[in-house]
């Protein structure tokens, strides 16, 4: 019960198994439905209307804004965080 | 007649001598609560005191200790929890394949309304109650809640409570349905729930009210509780952030049940006695809407706050360091409160209201988020800079934070007013709000329950079972609900008891498979709630014995909280008490006896 993990490490993983998983519900998504997605990557880059259109779209939207949070969090932990500093 | 009615009147009034003689000889129960001396905090030496608690059910009868209430409340949200989690499993069942596999149209719409009642108010309000009550007085140092006896019977209005929600089950085999459970879904919208004629309607309306009126007397009591019971050293500048989110909670409480009862009435009027509040001549079908969601949203964080303050104390134990920017999620906790009531037409897009009432619900609906995501930023900026010790608290701990974020995020979108008028009353609906109410809420409820597990019983669970439970747990949700947002995107509408589909608007059999899909997770979910309930009985009955005050090793870190130095000097005051009945110490520990006052 003692044994330590490191949490940088633990929060990126999440992070990556998110993304992955955002990847595979774009793919099932429109595997599953009939109707013609047309996924446009910041409303701007044109993706294939495909399975792996989708799942690439979700990923890169996700990644980057989740992405962008984690910046984040990194940034603050290393510069603001004093309780974890003094301990 | 007359005469029949003046006898019938006298027995009734003899038997209520002979009830309330009965009561009064069962036990002096007066004694039980140190606020009978007008005193209550420590070293007060109370006029009156008892020299331990009765034995066997009159214990739990009479009690008006917090501990124990807090026991019974917890027992009794963990059979709610149980019940509603069948009456959810069935649905389940019933709608993996498209005509429907084991019950009835009608029963469908009972279980589908008792399940959302029965989780919502039988089992979500009472759990969160369990903990405030037991740990509340602990970590703000007080002797008890303000008013003890208020506390008891708040908590005693909720069996008859249940009993009256869940009447119909009873009396509709014995009535020939004529009395069935209500089939209005939790949210009793008008004109369906005004004009359905079955009495169970009735019977329910009152159950819930009680649950209303129990919920209201319990809030007025943490409030008064933390106002003015605190110890010497608790400010509130050092008050935990469990019993912060319990104060913000407690003023929900009071604002929005109220609300829920007057509107219940309005209703139970207009179905018995022919007024016209929320008839179509009268007040119109939207009254009620405004007035149930104008309670319902708040609901959502009086259920979802205290489970916030659950993760926000937990998490940062077994993360080996405090909690990054304790002040902010105090904060948040106290914009989510006043923010909760300016967000609730957000319901109510699609019902043709004034589009620029509309606008405005959705700015303040996607202003909400901020608030939870400061929250969710703070819990992983905790974690980042963290040694994590991944016990099973801890793992549902961040299991509740990955579940909140799937379930916020996915809920945004439906702040958008474009968005929810495609989405609105498919199963992407559903899917959201059981990420947070099954994935968030009853996850920070698991972590409470397994943190506190060693105070509350003295011994240890078993931790491979455990951990077993929250991985059936993780995977269980993340597919059944996952499958529902995938059906939402299917058009699949909720609350249908069977489905046919147009192919041109999605192929049946998709959509029948992912409500296979969402069934199988059901079934994991419910094998890892079977483990959890045998883990907890067997482990309460013949689980290992905490060795010392701190089960956790949190001293190592200066992490111990205000209840686990309550159970460290519990176990020296057992010890300096040796070789007297377990009864006896345990009234040493809980507070003073008389002898050594």
């Amino acid at each position: 019960m003692n044994e330590t993990r490191r949490g940088d490490r633990l929060v990126v993983s999440l992070y990556l198994i998110i993304v992955a998983l955002t990847g595979v519900m774009g793919y099932v998504l429109a595997r599953a439905t009939d109707r013609s997605l047309q996924p446009e990557l910041f409303g701007t880059i044109q993706l294939p209307p495909t399975p792996v259109g989708v799942a690439v779209f979700g990923m890169v939207t996700i990644g980057l804004l989740l992405g962008v949070l984690l910046a984040l969090v990194v940034y603050v932990g290393r510069n603001f965080d004093d309780a974890a500093r003094r301990q | 007649m007359a005469g029949e009615q003046l006898v019938l009147t006298g027995l009734m009034a003899v038997l209520l001598v002979v009830i309330v003689g009965s009561l009064a000889r069962i036990e002096d129960w007066r004694s039980y609560t140190p606020l009978v001396s007008g005193g209550g905090g420590y070293g007060e030496a109370p006029g009156h005191a008892h020299r331990e608690k009765p034995g066997g059910v009159v214990r739990w009868l009479t009690t008006v200790d917090h501990k124990d209430i807090g026991i019974l409340y917890g027992v009794y949200g963990v059979i709610a929890f149980a019940v509603g989690g069948i009456m959810a499993f069935l649905i389940r069942v019933q709608l993996t394949i498209p005509s429907g596999a084991i019950v009835g149209n009608n029963f469908y719409n009972s279980l589908l309304t008792s399940h959302g009642i029965t989780m919502l108010f039988l089992f979500g309000t009472p759990i969160i109650a369990a903990f405030a009550n037991y740990f509340v007085p602990l970590l703000i140092g007080a002797d008890d809640m303000a008013f003890p006896r208020i506390n008891a019977i708040a908590f005693w209005l909720l069996p008859p409570a249940a009993l009256l929600i869940w009447a119909g089950f009873f009396t509709a085999p014995l009535t020939g349905n004529d009395i069935a459970p209500a089939q209005t879904a939790w949210t009793m919208y008008t004109p369906l729930s005004a004009e359905q004629v079955n009495p169970g309607v009735d019977l329910m309306l009152l159950g819930l009210h009680l649950s209303g009126v129990a919920a209201t007397m319990g809030a007025i009591n943490f409030i008064a509780t933390i106002f003015t019971e605190r110890g010497d050293d608790v400010n509130w500048a050092n008050l935990d952030i469990f019993s912060w989110t319990i104060l913000t909670q407690s003023g929900l409480i009071l604002f929005a049940f109220p609300l829920l009862g007057s509107a219940m009435i309005m209703l139970l009027l207009d179905r018995n006695i022919g007024t016209t509040f929320f008839a179509v001549e009268g007040g119109g079908t939207m009254l009620w809407q405004h007035l149930f969601w104008f309670f319902g949203h708040p609901e959502v964080y009086i259920l979802v706050l205290p489970p916030m303050g659950l993760i926000s104390y937990i998490l940062p134990k077994f993360c080996g360091r405090k909690l990054f920017g304790f002040k902010f999620i105090v904060y948040s906790t106290l914009a989510i409160g006043v923010l909760s009531f300016g967000v609730w037409a957000h319901h109510m897009f699609s019902t043709g209201m004034d589009p620029r009432l509309r606008a405005s619900f959705m700015a303040v609906s996607l202003a909400i988020a901020i608030p939870s995501a400061v929250k969710t930023f703070n819990w992983i900026t905790t974690m980042w800079n963290g040694r994590l010790r991944l016990t099973t608290p801890m793992l549902f701990c961040i299991g509740f934070v990955s579940n909140f974020i799937l379930g916020g995020v996915t809920g945004v979108f439906l702040a958008s007013i474009p968005v929810d008028l495609v989405l609105h009353d498919t199963y992407y609906v559903v899917g959201h709000f059981h990420y947070i109410v099954m994935g968030a809420i009853g996850f920070a409820v698991f972590a409470g329950i397994y943190y506190w597990f060693p105070i509350i019983t003295g011994r240890m669970y078993q931790r491979t079972l455990g951990k077993a439970h929250f991985w059936l747990s993780m995977i269980g949700t993340n597919i059944t609900f996952f499958a529902m947002l995938a059906l939402g995107y299917l058009g699949m509408p909720r609350r249908y008891a069977g489905y046919e589909f147009d192919a041109a608007i999605a192929p049946l059999a998709q959509v029948t498979n992912f409500h296979q899909i969402a069934s199988i997770g059901a079934f994991i979910l419910l094998v890892g709630q079977l483990i959890f309930v045998w883990n907890i009985v067997t482990s309460w009955l013949e689980g290992r014995h905490v060795e010392g005050h701190d089960p956790w090793n949190l001293e190592r870190d200066d992490m111990l909280g205000n209840e686990f130095t309550w159970f460290k000097q519990k176990r020296e005051t057992a010890l300096a008490d040796g070789g007297e009945d377990e009864e006896e110490s345990a009234l040493a520990d809980g507070g003073q006896t008389a002898e050594q006052q």
